[in-house]
């Protein structure tokens, strides 16, 4: 009979955090008036998008309160003295106020029904032993009554439901991408990052010490969440790996989650032991768990991102690729970054080199061969009709289109061919490598814009196609 | 925490199917004519050896009776030497198999439980580092990809007119090796080293097991 509740109690239910990512209000503890203030901040990365103005943050449509015992209003809006005079029952609590006074605060939240909260303020388990104690103490309160991101972390952001709850700089663009990650400055800086590099996001958490829900709970929720479509995660440390690995193994059949993993080497793993206060296992277990339930690992944070831009927006394809290209020494390139990977360059036959013969549109020197270099001055009809009668090979299940620039390329032109192509074979991938700079960037932008990753390397194109090959192994397996 | 002995291992493996070289102990001179079959290796039969051949307390392709009382006497002298305070149950002979050798481990790890390592024996382990882990409890199939993994996997598949080694053998003995520290909580870390594969078996040489109690 023991054995019984044992195993139901293992076997949890998922935690309901719709609300937490999804509130109708929220309120937020702590706003301040000064605007060197994590309060000040908060509020206003609320209410108008975020600190810095840009064009991807937008205001919070739902209720915004405010506590401070000093103020009536703060940035136009409301502020009470207390929680206890707060209207209604906010959906949300963002707590920014000293780490001592956050249970106090937080039985009062409590006892008004609140089920969500993000605590931003420092000053627990990372904190020597009286924060340990603190968080502890806290950890008792909230239990089973309360959702708790943090306490020390940089908060949250959800780009579709519009609502910055971070003291982030500002929201990255809206896309697909969820990630979740340990380090709060490091997801200020992506932030930053995205908006140049057009990584679109649809779930930003910054979980901090992870007292209540840790990476394997929003693992899970962004598992379920469908505007979330490849998951990024920053870790330390796991508090509970077995956990992790029992959702991981869930999430990755249904989406592509990528790990990078801090603390590598031994200085990693010092500074992580006086950083967050998680356990640090050896890298090698780590890794080995990962891939066990399917999960990617990759080594840079823009690894983390290029990884994600692919498997987010392109279908998984079986190996046996073709590589299109306008310049010799960029396929040879490309070429050796697939072999290397593993990544098949499909063969040619004769077939498809009569088809395109008969079009008439390639150079006399043509290729004839995979790579199928176009030559340099290929125009974006020589494109289209290579790539048609490639796609179109029973047995070349994706492309990598390059493109250099020469006098006479027509780089939004080829972009233009790319999407159309895409469009006509929608189950295989194509992956662009426009390589230049500035005046490639009006075509990398509209091939970004119609969700085709772009990289400025063969090399990360290459890996971006052995991450899409990879997922299609493991989907079958 | 201590170090199991010899036939408290290997009673262990015996109990979860694990195939291991059958050892011959030899507790006195006199045992010695119990062996029968040559070649055979002599081992030193004690929990406080771990590293066997750093202190001669181990002799491979012994050929005959008078090598075999040479290698007894010799091994007896050197831990007796090396380690005054070794615990002594005598020595062990074991049949000389052929093949390659493999490395077959367990960790536990605070974070994961039961950590499975795999490689090639010597200093594919020690100094190349070639090893590959996956978390307990998993199948045969895991297994395999686990034996792929290493970087010197071709080794295994017979290179340089060397014999093959049965892979899906391997997969089976790590499975078992895997059920095994499942199953007994106490053991808090597991060493095969080495494992004896060829085209016919994967067979466990030698057994390291701490344990709680």
């Amino acid at each position: 009979m023991l054995g019984y509740f044992q195993e139901n109690k293992r076997i949890k239910m998922p935690r309901d955090l719709r609300r937490l990512f999804n509130p109708r209000s929220v309120v937020v503890i702590g706003a301040s008036r000064n605007p060197g203030a994590v309060g000040y901040g908060v509020l206003k990365g609320l209410h108008t998008g975020g600190f810095f103005p840009c064009v991807h943050g937008k205001p919070f449509p739902g209720k915004i309160y405010a506590v401070n015992p000093k103020a009536t209003n703060i940035q136009g809006i409301r502020s009470y003295p207390s929680i206890n005079q707060v209207p209604g029952k906010p959906d949300l609590a963002i707590f920014c106020i000293p780490a001592k006074i956050i249970p106090m605060v937080m039985q009062d939240c409590i006892k008004k029904g609140i089920k969500n909260a993000i605590i931003i303020s420092a000053g627990f388990a990372e904190f020597g032993e009286q924060g340990k104690h603190l968080q502890a103490e806290l950890k008792r309160i909230i239990k089973g009554k309360v959702n708790v991101v943090g306490p020390n972390c940089l908060g949250v952001i959800n780009t579709h439901s519009k609502m910055n709850a971070s003291f982030g700089p500002t929201m990255p663009p809206v896309g697909h991408i969820g990630f979740i990650t340990q380090s709060g400055a490091l997801a200020d800086s992506i932030i930053d990052w995205s908006v140049t590099e057009r990584y679109g996001f649809s779930t930003l958490i910054s979980f901090g010490n992870g007292m209540d829900l840790d990476a394997a709970d929003y693992l899970e929720y962004l598992g379920r969440d469908p505007k979330t479509k490849a998951i990024t995660i920053y870790l330390e440390g796991i508090s509970d790996g077995r956990k992790f690995m029992r959702i991981a193994k869930q999430v990755t059949k249904r989406k592509p989650v990528i790990v990078i993993k801090a603390g590598r080497t031994e200085s990693g793993q010092k500074a992580i032991s006086s950083h967050t206060g998680s356990l640090a296992g050896s890298y090698k277990t780590y890794e080995a768990a990962f891939k066990q339930c399917g999960v990617i690992v990759v080594d840079t944070v823009e690894e983390l991102f290029d990884t994600a831009k692919a498997l987010s927006h392109q279908p998984p394809c079986k190996n046996g690729i073709a590589i299109i290209t306008n310049g010799g020494g960029a396929g040879v390139l490309t070429a050796d970054n697939c072999d290397v990977l593993g990544v098949k360059l499909t063969e040619f036959d004769e077939l498809m080199l009569k088809r395109l013969d008969k079009t008439q549109k390639m150079h006399p020197a043509y290729s004839r061969r995979n790579p199928l270099d176009l030559v340099g001055d290929a125009l974006p009809e020589r494109y289209e009709a290579a790539l048609d009668i490639v796609m179109s090979n029973k047995d070349v299940h994706g492309a990598i289109v390059l493109q250099t620039l020469q006098t006479m390329t027509d780089t939004v032109a080829d972009a233009k061919i790319v999407t159309k192509i895409h469009k006509k074979y929608p189950r295989k991938p194509i992956i662009c490598v426009y390589m230049g700079g500035k005046f490639s960037a009006a075509g990398v932008e509209f091939l970004e814009e119609h969700n085709i990753p772009d990289y400025n390397d063969p090399r990360k194109a290459a890996l971006a196609m052995k991450a899409l090959i990879d997922r299609w192994e493991l989907l079958r397996s | 925490m201590r170090q199991l002995s010899l036939r408290e291992s290997f009673s262990l493996l015996a109990r979860h199917a694990i195939p291991y070289t059958r050892p011959i102990y030899i507790a006195g001179e006199k045992d010695l004519e119990k062996v029968k079959k040559f070649p055979v290796v002599l081992k030193i039969d004690s929990e406080d050896v771990i590293h066997k051949s750093d202190v001669g307390a181990i002799v491979t392709n012994i050929q005959n009776h008078d090598d075999l009382k040479k290698a007894y006497h010799k091994i007896l002298k050197n831990v007796r030497e090396e380690m005054p305070r070794a615990r002594i149950h005598g020595v062990a002979a074991f049949k000389q198999e052929s093949g390659t050798e493999l490395f077959v481990g367990m960790k536990r790890d605070s974070q994961f439980g039961n950590v499975i390592a795999f490689g090639l024996g010597g200093i594919f382990v020690e100094i190349m580092k070639d090893v590959s882990l996956r978390i307990a409890p998993f199948g045969k199939r895991e297994a395999i990809k686990m034996i792929k993994e290493i970087q010197a996997y071709k080794v295994l598949e017979g290179a340089r007119g060397q014999e093959p080694v049965k892979i899906v053998l391997v997969a089976d003995l790590i499975v078992k090796a895997s059920k095994m520290c499942a199953t007994h909580h106490d053991i808090v870390e597991m060493d095969f080293n080495p494992v004896i594969a060829n085209s016919k078996q994967a067979i466990v040489a030698d057994v390291r097991i701490l344990s709680r109690k």
